[in-house]
């Protein structure tokens, strides 16, 4: 007993002194933080809330959940971004910011993409970041010299988020829209952070004139008439990913007046079991899965045996969560419904708003 | 003329440590700055150097800066760190796999035996799921150290008979603590497939991100943990040869374990914490530097850190560069390299060339 009460002393003592340690050093970086802006700041708290000053004096407000994200900053104040400029040297590892800071005409403020941002075809002066096995090396990245790093989470590890923000004082951005509303609300975020406010409403405008032609086009398909569809993500080990209510996918979906028959929130992985019993019409399957890798009973349903298996053609328009799903909305529903939408349909981008881009956003869709 | 050869061959063999050992020291140093030279980002050799000098105190001010800024963050801020963080990692993991081999005489065990990574996994998981700030940007690295000691004390604990810790059960509970808290970490991760990805950085080991804080303070519970186990080589040779040896000399073999235990779990939970599970490092380095310098603890034990932090710093350049513009995590590296040699290891331990 007396033995196990010495080894229980030994353990508390090393333990204590350990914590200690750690925490010294927790409460010594708080303490620089606090004498001085440009020393370690020591947290990795979430801010929601951005400031932005514009170029007229104008401050637009804006909370980061109306995108689905947050961000770090290096020595945040009272939970709030507050930027007395717009931001350049944007290093974006998300092909939808990176189209939409395109469209914006905020491309030259781009410095930095992954390599999925294929909207626009990078520039020279963009670097692209390859991080197919691996993650990017932070020395890359602070090379740049970037003014922000916007992302969506996972990228990094948390040690690295701690270097990346408060060793080397590079705010970090995450953006992860879920809903048709959230892109847009990106796009008036990404406005606001680049100074192209007005843009950024015509893009939105955009958007809702053409869906609400779209849902004028279907408007004599009645509910009980839709059909009802699978969304073939890609094969889990225990069942298919696929999206749910909750998600911009779904919303896709709705508005080309296809019924998902998934009714978890998010991008559950659901048994093929519960795909049989759900009997879709149509099995939706992404550009990416090939069709001999279904499951085996999702190649048994009626879809399957009446050949019913729409291919996405290309899901940079499909997945990514920016103002060129309308035509993807278009696409689909033209699939689906021939007699009543036409891919042409979608009003032309750069008559619209007058943007005038170069590379058209909806070339490729159908290909 | 005996006593005179007996001098002789002492002092010849003494000389030959010393080569050995200085070589491996130079090695080291050379591995280090060369380390510091190569990354994603081409810096000028002529920029380093001044970046160097820069940095010593007093003398650093009439250096001219011919460098920009932001190569002096990569150097500074990044390289720097992680190359040193590559040292005194490995340095931990393969004097804790000494110690712990040296603890239960068997040559395939290494500190993660005792539960030291289940409970660092258990540790980070739980700071991952929760998000906690409890102690700002390093809530992850404090859970995992926290946490690890806590679970190699509930496997020492649970090993007591009669007043002793038997090495077997200490060795048999440490592997069916691991596997509980293994299913934990499974059941917190199957929670959470977001979660998944944050935690397979870490449960592959990675030096990248390491800070100055983080890794001045793992370097002053490394050092004192190894120069603790350094003080006791003497007895730790003599539990090399069994406890009964151990006893018949007069060594106190449960304080003894229980001071080489504790320590290694400090010195190696604090290494762990900053690198996630790195493998192989403390398994086949102290078998290493038993073949080049012999099995006595009192040249293994230091021979290890220098073999340890050389073969993970080389592991840390592979890992930085293998890929162009991306780090792999050094875990894997390690695995790379440490399997096959480990293989080969076991091929002369078959052959009777080497004995642990």
């Amino acid at each position: 007993m007396k033995r196990n009460i010495q080894i229980i002393s030994v353990i508390v003592i090393v333990i204590i002194v350990g914590g200690s340690a750690f925490g010294i050093e927790h409460y010594l970086n708080n303490s620089n933080a606090s004498n001085s802006s440009k020393s370690t700041a020591d947290t990795l708290t979430p801010v929601y809330n951005v400031n932005v000053t514009e170029a007229n004096g104008t401050v637009e407000s804006f909370n980061l959940s109306n995108v689905g994200g947050y961000a770090y900053i290096p020595s945040p104040q009272n939970g709030t971004w507050d930027l007395n400029h717009t931001l350049s040297r944007i290093v974006t590892l998300i092909p939808s910011v990176t189209a939409t800071l395109y469209a914006l005409h905020s491309y030259n403020d781009v410095i930095g993409v992954d390599q999925y941002s294929v909207y626009p075809a990078p520039t020279k002066n963009v670097t692209v970041f390859n991080f197919e096995i691996g993650s990017i090396p932070l020395e890359s990245i602070t090379n740049l010299t970037p003014g922000v790093v916007v992302d969506t989470s996972g990228t990094f590890s948390t040690q690295q988020l701690n270097q990346l923000v408060n060793v080397l004082h590079i705010p970090y951005l995450v953006i992860d829209p879920g809903t048709i509303s959230q892109i847009e609300n990106q796009t008036t975020l990404l406005g606001y952070l680049t100074g192209t406010s007005n843009n950024a409403n015509i893009i939105n405008s955009w958007m809702n004139y053409n869906i609400q032609n779209l849902s004028n086009d279907l408007s004599n398909i009645s509910s009980s008439s839709e059909y009802s569809v699978f969304y073939y993500l890609y094969p889990a080990s225990d069942g298919i990913y696929t999206a749910g209510p909750g998600t911009f996918i779904n919303q896709e979906l709705k508005d080309a007046h296809l019924n998902n028959i998934v009714n978890v929130t998010g991008y559950p992985v659901v048994s093929a079991a519960t795909v049989a019993n759900a009997n879709p019409d149509y099995v939706l399957l992404d550009q990416y899965t090939n069709e001999t890798t279904l499951n085996q009973t999702i190649q048994g349903l009626p879809a399957e045996k009446q050949n019913h298996i729409v291919q996405i053609a290309n899901d940079d328009f499909f997945s990514e969560p920016n103002f060129r799903i309308v035509y993807s909305m278009y696409w689909l529903a033209e699939q689906f419904y021939p007699h009543n939408v036409n891919l042409s349909d979608v009003y032309s981008f750069n008559k619209y708003t007058g943007l005038n881009l170069s590379q058209q956003p909806g070339v490729g869709v159908n290909s | 003329m005996v006593d005179a050869e007996i001098t002789e061959n002492r002092n010849r063999k003494i000389s030959l440590f010393f080569t050995k050992a200085s070589l491996l020291v130079v090695f080291l140093v050379v591995s280090v700055i060369y380390s510091t030279f190569i990354g994603s980002v081409t810096i000028p050799v002529q920029n380093i150097a001044s970046i160097y000098l820069k940095q010593i105190p007093f003398f650093g001010n009439f250096v001219s800066a011919g460098y920009t800024y932001s190569q002096y963050e990569i150097v500074v801020l990044i390289r720097e760190p992680e190359v040193l963080a590559a040292v005194v990692v490995g340095a931990a993991l393969a004097i804790g796999g000494t110690s712990v081999q040296s603890v239960f005489r068997n040559p395939i065990t290494e500190p993660y035996i005792i539960g030291i990574s289940s409970g660092a996994t258990l540790g980070a998981v739980i700071a991952l799921a929760t998000s906690t700030t409890i102690f700002g940007a390093y809530s992850v690295q404090f859970l995992s150290f926290f946490t690890s000691i806590a679970v190699v004390f509930v496997v020492y604990f649970l090993s007591f008979r009669t007043g002793r810790v038997p090495p077997i059960y200490l060795l048999l509970t440490g592997i069916a603590i691991s596997l509980f808290i293994s299913a934990l970490v499974g059941l917190i991760l199957f929670s959470s497939r977001k979660l998944q990805n944050e935690a397979f950085a870490w449960l592959l080991g990675s030096l990248s991100g390491i800070t100055w804080q983080e890794l001045g303070l793992v370097t002053l519970l490394v050092m004192i943990s190894s120069l603790i186990l350094g003080t006791i080589w003497k007895e730790l040779d003599a539990l090399q040869m069994g406890e009964p040896h151990a006893r018949s000399i007069g060594v106190n073999v449960e304080k003894t374990k229980l001071i080489a235990l504790t320590v290694t779990t400090v010195g190696v939970s604090a290494a762990v914490s900053i690198s996630g599970l790195i493998g192989f490092v403390g398994l086949v380095i102290p078998h290493l530097a038993r073949i080049v310098f012999g099995g006595s603890n009192r040249k293994v034990l230091p021979m290890s850190a220098l073999f340890g932090g050389i073969f993970l710093l080389i592991s840390d350049d592979l890992a930085r560069t293998l890929v162009h513009n991306e780090i792999l995590p050094v875990g894997i590296i390690t695995g790379l390299i440490g399997v096959p040699f480990f293989m080969y290891m076991l091929s002369r331990i078959s052959r009777g060339n080497y004995v642990s």
